[in-house]
Formats: C-alpha cells, sequence, structure tokens
C-alpha cells in the first residue's frame, strides 16, 4: 500500500522511465530482443528464473551474437566496431532505468509495489540472454541485481536488497533532477564524448594535455568548450554528491562510475576491478590532476581574485569527486567479495557461453 | 504535526513541500534557482533541513515550500524567468492543480540569476498574478548579480546561452531592469527586499563597485565567508547563517 496519489506516482514513474536515457531503451530493446517470443509473462508474482530460461535454436544464436558485442571490453582487444559500440550504449543506457527504480525503492521514493511490474518488464527484455546478464556483472551494475531479487527474478549475481530508508526521498530526487540536467546539457555531452574518445582533430587529447600542461602554446581547436564542459561536468556532480551522506556516494556514484573512472585516469583490469590505467597515465596524473593543476584552468584575462576563488572551487569539488569514485570502488569490491565474482575472474569462455 | 509531504514534477522542473492536503489560507515560499543550476541540487540539503524541521520552527509552520526550476539555456530574459514564477504563483493562489487549496501569502527567495528573475516580476505589473504585491511576505536575494557578473564574460556563448549575455557587468538587460525598476518602485512599494551576500563571493563580487542599489533593497547582509554556491547550501540546521535568514524571510 502506499499514500501516494495515483498522479503522483505516475509522474515520479515517468520521471525515470522519460529521461534523456529513453532513447536507448528504445535502441536496446530493439537490438537485444529475442528473435522468437520468450515464453514467459512478466506479469503478476510468479519468480522468473531469467538463467533457467530454454530458448529456441534462433534465440541461442541471437544469445551467441550478443556474447561478442556485449563482451566484456577489458578482456582482449578494445570495442572498436560502431554497430557494438552502439548496442553497448543503448543497454547502458536502458540500465539507468532499473538502476534509479532500485534506488527510488531503497529511498523511500517509490513503494516497492509501484515498480514491479515496470521492473518485471524492463529486465526481463534486457537480460533474457546470458551475455546481457554477464554485461551486468562485468561493469557492476550492482543496483540491477538487487532490484531484481526485489521484484521476484532471479539469474544474476544473488544480491540482498536494503531495507528502504523512506527519509531519504528528497536527496532521491534531488540526484535525479542532477541526472537528467546532466544528460541534457550539450556542453556535458561534449566533454563526455572527450573522455570517451571522441575527438574532432588528431592527437586532440594529446594536444589539449599538452596545452593544459603548458607544454604547448597554441590552443586545441575546442579548448575553450572542453574547458567549460569539464567545469559543467564537475560542478554538476558536485551538486549532486553534496546532498548526499557518505553512506550513500558509493550506490549513486555507481551510475557515474564509468566517467569518474575516465576522469581519474583508470580501467578495469581482466577481473573487471577499476585500477590504475598506468600505460595511458601513469601511477599519479589523469584529467582531474591536468585540469586542477593547469594553470590554464582558468581562462585568461580573469580577475586575479577570481581566478583564485574559481581554481579553490574546482579543486574541492574535485575532491568531492574523488571521494565518491572512492566510494564507488569500495563498493564494487566489496560487492565481489560477497558474491564471490572476484573469486572467478571473467574469462575468455565467458564470451562464448551462451 | 504530519511531515510535508513531496510532490515531485521532475518533467516539470518544480517540487513542492506541502502540508497534507494543505494549501488553502497557507504561506507558499518560492525558491528559484541561479544560471545553469537546477530546481533541487542548487540549494544543497536545504528542501531536505525544510521538511525536517519545518514542524518544529514555529516560523515556518504555516508554510509550504516550491522549488522552482528553467532550463538556463531555454532562458532568453529575465522576463522569462518571472513568467514561471508567475504562473506558479497564479495557480497557487487560485487552488489550481497541483495545488490543493488557495494560499493567501507568499515568499519568494532567489540564488543569482533567479533573483533577477524576481526583480523583475516585480517591476513587470503587467504579469503579476492578481493582488501579488498585497500577498507578497518578503522577498529574499542570495548573491544576486547587482551589477552583473564578470565570469559572465567569459565563453558565455558555451556556457549558458542568451541569458549569459545578461550576466555580464553593465549589460543591456540589467542596465534596462535598473532602470525599470527605479521608475515602478515608487509608485508599487513592493515590500522590502532582503538582499545576503557571501564575503567570499567573487562571482557576482562584494565590493563597493559591485554593490549598485535597486530600489526597495534593504541594506545588504553578509554571509562571513560564504562563496556564491555555498550561500544557499546549509551545512546543518540548528547553527546555521542560511537558516536566520530563510527564518527571517518567513517570521
Amino acid at each position: 500500500m502506499t499514500d501516494l496519489s495515483k498522479e503522483e506516482l505516475e509522474a515520479r514513474l515517468g520521471a525515470i522511465r522519460r529521461g534523456p536515457w529513453s532513447e536507448g531503451v528504445v535502441k536496446a530493446r530493439e537490438q537485444l530482443a529475442p528473435v522468437q517470443p520468450i515464453p514467459l509473462s512478466w506479469k503478476g508474482f510468479h519468480p522468473i528464473a531469467l538463467n533457467e530460461i530454454a530458448l529456441s535454436a534462433s534465440n541461442k544464436r541471437k544469445s551467441g551474437r550478443l556474447s561478442k558485442t556485449l563482451r566484456p571490453h577489458f578482456l582482449g582487444e578494445g570495442i572498436t566496431d560502431d554497430k557494438e559500440i552502439e548496442t553497448r550504449d543503448a543497454l547502458d543506457d536502458a540500465l539507468t532505468i532499473p538502476q534509479l527504480y532500485e534506488l527510488a525503492v531503497q529511498t523511500g521514493y517509490l513503494p516497492e509495489d509501484s515498480v514491479r511490474e515496470p521492473a518485471r518488464a524492463i529486465l526481463t527484455d534486457l537480460l533474457w540472454s546470458g551475455p546481457a546478464r554477464r554485461f551486468v556483472e562485468a561493469y557492476d551494475y550492482i543496483a540491477v541485481p538487487m532490484l531484481a531479487t526485489r521484484v521476484g527474478i532471479s539469474g544474476l549475481f544473488p544480491t540482498n536488497p536494503p531495507e528502504p530508508e523512506p527519509s531519504a526521498s528528497l536527496r532521491f530526487a534531488g540526484f535525479l533532477a542532477h541526472l537528467r540536467a546532466f544528460y541534457s546539457d550539450e556542453q556535458v555531452d561534449k566533454w563526455l564524448a572527450f573522455l570517451d574518445d571522441y575527438i574532432v582533430e588528431d592527437d586532440e587529447q594529446d594536444l589539449v594535455w599538452e596545452f593544459l600542461r603548458g607544454q604547448r602554446k597554441k590552443r586545441p581547436i575546442r579548448i575553450v568548450e572542453l574547458l567549460v564542459g569539464c567545469q559543467l561536468f564537475v560542478t554538476s556532480l558536485a551538486s549532486a554528491f553534496h546532498i548526499l551522506s557518505d553512506d550513500e556516494l558509493g550506490s549513486y556514484g555507481l551510475i557515474h562510475a564509468y566517467w569518474l573512472q575516465k576522469f581519474f585516469g583508470y580501467k578495469r583490469n581482466g577481473k573487471g576491478h577499476f585500477v590504475k590505467n598506468a600505460a595511458v597515465w601513469g601511477e599519479t596524473d589523469s584529467w582531474a590532476k591536468t585540469f586542477s593543476t593547469s594553470a590554464r584552468l582558468v581562462l585568461p584575462g580573469t580577475d586575479p581574485a577570481i581566478d583564485k576563488v574559481e581554481r579553490r572551487q574546482f579543486i574541492d569539488q574535485v575532491a568531492l569527486l574523488e571521494g565518491a569514485f572512492e566510494a564507488v570502488k569500495r563498493l564494487a569490491r566489496a560487492t565481489r567479495q560477497i558474491t564471490g565474482r572476484s573469486e572467478r575472474p571473467v574469462t575468455i569462455r565467458d564470451r562464448v557461453r551462451l | 504535526m504530519a511531515q510535508l509531504e513531496l510532490v515531485d514534477r521532475q518533467e516539470d522542473l518544480w517540487l513542492l513541500l506541502r502540508q497534507p492536503n494543505g494549501g488553502a489560507g497557507r504561506s507558499l515560499a518560492i525558491f528559484v534557482h541561479g544560471f545553469l543550476g537546477d530546481h533541487l541540487t542548487t540549494w544543497g540539503r536545504l528542501p531536505e533541513m525544510l521538511r525536517e524541521h519545518a514542524a518544529s520552527e514555529p516560523f515556518l509552520a504555516n508554510w509550504d515550500f516550491l522549488f522552482l526550476g528553467y532550463s538556463t539555456r531555454q532562458i532568453a530574459s529575465y522576463l522569462d524567468i518571472a513568467r514561471i514564477i508567475a504562473t506558479q504563483w497564479e495557480k497557487a493562489a487560485t487552488g489550481k492543480v497541483p495545488f490543493t487549496g488557495k494560499y493567501t501569502r507568499f515568499a519568494l527567495l532567489g540564488h543569482s540569476l533567479g533573483t533577477l528573475g524576481i526583480r523583475q516580476l516585480l517591476c513587470a505589473a503587467a504579469m503579476q498574478p492578481s493582488q501579488m504585491l498585497h500577498a507578497l511576505h518578503s522577498v529574499t536575494l542570495f548573491g544576486t548579480p547587482l551589477n552583473g557578473s564578470p565570469l559572465a564574460s567569459f565563453g558565455a556563448k558555451f556556457i549558458g546561452g542568451p541569458i549569459a549575455e545578461a550576466l555580464k557587468p553593465g549589460n543591456p538587460q540589467l542596465r534596462m531592469l535598473r532602470s525599470w525598476n527605479e521608475s515602478v518602485h515608487p509608485l508599487l512599494q513592493w515590500k522590502g527586499v532582503r538582499v545576503v551576500l557571501g564575503t567570499d563571493d567573487k562571482v557576482v563580487g562584494n565590493k563597493y563597485a559591485d554593490l549598485i542599489d535597486f530600489s526597495g533593497d534593504a541594506k545588504p547582509s553578509f554571509l562571513l565567508t560564504f562563496d556564491h554556491k555555498n550561500l544557499v547550501k546549509p551545512k546543518e540546521w540548528p547553527r546555521s547563517a542560511i537558516r536566520d535568514e530563510i527564518l527571517g524571510a518567513l517570521q
């Protein structure tokens, strides 16, 4: 039972369902759809074991194709095929919804009953195949198996969803407001694309790094846009993390784990753990450090007093992001230990297992 | 007293904290965020603190709280922000959905660019809801760019769309607003505007040259060691200078 009116419930569910990630949901549902309908109904309360679904021959073949598309990128060569990237990005976007459902329930923003049907629908649509479920496991979408357990779905790594803490609903609302704005902001988007290696001139990342380090005088073409995008990225994340308690930083931060990892110069090793990307950054460098320590962080001509304040604020905000990333790493590590996943590194065999 | 209930309309960019089934005869404090903020995180934990403490603070007992938002890049002038405030005010004063009763008293609280939208609404009589100034209890402006912001001079076209131009020091929109304010205030005589500035706020400045008077403003109060962003983000409730300012606005 819930005290929320039907209108309020619908508005809250809609805000999660219809975010900037909606396009990814449609695309993921299309691209991950089984060839033949899966003989199960997500309606009702009956348990659903995703790993026990009997797949038809054509669905097995589809699952086989997905095992290549959705392979953990940290095993072997990276992902460079545009079509594969598109599908993976779509699934990543789509998984925002079950993550938000779970956080919404944990914080009392939404009652558990209200997410049961939509959660069962999206989880079965997206995760009927083994490769999609392994994608969830490999990339630490910890909230997804929690939600699955909550709504009677098994087949993902076992985990116990925490009891809802209703007093945290406003913090969830704040985070949701941030997330919707974050993924709607074109300047942040340009910065995220840059972090993700989308560049507009040869060696742009090297040029930007050299410019910020004072090793190059000529400005890279997009330097102002990237400075602005980076600062908006940092400010937006810091505003969101600021309202959270220390205990919440990990679970909320996981939604931004990919970008935090890139920003702080990390990658995943063969076990899927976050480790410093020493080959690119050495042991201490990163975009976070490069921007924070650059004399060119603040645009030329800025009043020295403003320069000083802006720089200090940026550094403080980056420190908050770093704290959140530490919490993310701790939570991912702890969850892997509890579920025993750290003892079983993701292997090449996983890539071909249906 | 029951905890304030949360009415959240993320897609419409507002959140209301209200007494369950309340509204009729109650008071509504409207919070308006600044440049590139959003309707909730701009205020840090303030919404949560208000929800937690409203019942135990006598001055807050009759107030509900509306956190209002807008997409900065879709704002061309202060008038656009003023219109958003006026629309919600009108609905609240007439008890239209989402409000469940007619509010009779209002307070406006803004941060940064949001304060200019509030100033604009005070001046633009044709835009004001019926009896607006009569129902206006107080106006509180945190970190208001009295003379624009030097920061707006840089990267404006990338940062915030057309409204970034309207934050530059001495820009035409701001000069027009000030002139409009000076012309209209003697006639409309709205309640004294409380200006709250941070001593470490370099975004809007706090030097003499930055502190251009607007008619109707009370003498600014300065919060020590607060910068532009943390000026509206209380760290705690009981011993917070921000709490004192809010209680001062709503008592």
